[in-house]
């Protein structure tokens, strides 16, 4: 048997060498808009706070101070307002869960996030064969609704075996669980939606759908 | 030779690429983030075990790069500072998810032989058990051939304390896979 060391470098070579980067999303550092928006909150908030001041000066109620703590407000307004573009950071969040299969051990997967309002969305990450318990991360997924599902890497769309985070799943898995619809969950920009276990591979022929192209 | 420092045309390439995004210039910072994306992939790969964690890693260490490119004094040393970011991240994986990243990369898979005999799944889920910090350490080491002082400097350990965390991690994985073949 080969010495340790040169079976770890052999390890890490084979997982080192499984994907490979096809595009790196970059947004803009100093958009156009951003100065001009930053500059315009200034002068307006500076203008209400010398209103502000001129009236309370003046002897004017006091009524006048609210102006003053409003004058946050159009930083949010103008934060929401700034033109998106296509280069703009994605509003995205990640979706994580346990892995698990009928046997003892998980193939190789492929895990799809499928939107929920548009079927032809979806987001994929592939895992590789283990004989422990296996997570999943699915990053850089857009806010949205989405069902997931497991597919081992062998299925095609004629011939697939799938796994999902379903009812099932939620109820324990046992006697008298026996629904098998698929949870849909949420994904928020920024948060990780956790727990969603794709363990429920007993849905039986058709319950779930071919793996997107 | 005459002396005169030499350095390829990539290597030219790559340094004035680095200091004119460190400048500003955005098509300049996209170039150098694409290529360290390409370069640190792997990397994370190796250290996540292949799975899908590698992505948001990579992710993540860019948008921090992207961050503070401007920090990095010596524009040769990007490729090298890049990966202490990532090896860092990848030790304290609480940060990855702590705020959305704003470089996000995409991949794909690309067909290879995976190592799906039983020893190698033993040797996977041996590693796999092993602490971050040592995982860092035999990745750097026995693939990358960081030397040892790079690496405890690449951790923020000394450098003792990294050779004893590599001879007691490959003592460990030796153990565990003896105990392993032992029970088949």
């Amino acid at each position: 048997m080969a010495a340790i060391e040169d079976r770890l470098e052999e390890l890490f070579v084979n997982d080192a060498n499984n994907r490979r980067v096809t595009s790196v999303n970059i947004p803009p550092r100093h958009g156009p808009w951003r100065g001009v928006v930053a500059l315009t909150a200034v002068a307006v908030i500076v203008g209400v706070v010398a209103l502000a001041a001129i009236l309370a000066l003046r002897g004017e109620p006091q009524a006048a101070a609210p102006k003053v703590t409003a004058s946050s407000a159009p930083a949010t307004s103008i934060a929401t307002s700034t033109p998106v573009t296509s280069a703009a950071p994605i509003a995205a969040g990640a979706i994580t869960g346990e892995l698990a299969y009928p046997s003892d051990f998980i193939p190789a997967l492929k895990i799809f996030a499928i939107s929920a309002s548009d079927s032809r969305k979806w987001y994929r990450v592939d895992t590789p064969l283990s004989r422990t318990s296996l997570s999943y991360v699915l990053p850089n997924v857009p806010a949205g609704t989405y069902r997931v599902y497991a597919y081992t890497q062998e299925s095609t769309t004629t011939n697939w075996a799938g796994g999902s985070y379903t009812e099932y799943v939620r109820c324990g898995m046992q006697p008298p669980c026996s629904d098998h619809t698929v949870i849909v969950i949420t994904v928020s920009a920024g948060h990780t939606t956790e727990g969603v276990n794709l363990r429920d591979w007993y849905a039986g022929q058709g319950a779930y759908p071919p793996p997107p192209q | 030779m005459n002396g005169v420092a030499t350095a390829t045309v990539s290597e030219l390439d790559e340094r004035s690429m680095v200091l004119a995004a460190q400048d500003g210039d955005d098509a300049a910072l996209e170039w150098v983030l694409h290529r360290l994306g390409d370069r640190l992939l792997p990397l994370a790969l190796a250290l996540c075990g292949g799975s899908g964690d590698a992505d948001v890693l990579v992710s993540d260490s860019l948008s921090r790069i992207y961050e503070h490119i401007g920090e990095l004094r010596d524009p040769d040393a990007i490729t090298s500072w890049s990966r202490r970011v990532m090896v860092r991240r990848f030790i304290d994986q609480q940060r990855w998810f702590r705020r959305r990243p704003r470089v996000s990369i995409e991949t794909v898979r690309v067909a290879t032989s995976l190592a799906t005999g039983p020893e190698e799944i033993d040797l996977r889920d041996a590693v796999s058990r092993l602490d971050r910090r040592d995982r860092a350490l035999l990745v750097l080491h026995y693939w990358q051939r960081v030397p040892i002082a790079e690496c405890a400097r690449e951790l923020d350990i000394p450098e003792g304390t990294a050779k004893s965390r590599l001879s007691a991690a490959l003592r460990r994985l030796r153990h565990e896979l003896e105990e392993s073949h032992g029970s088949n």
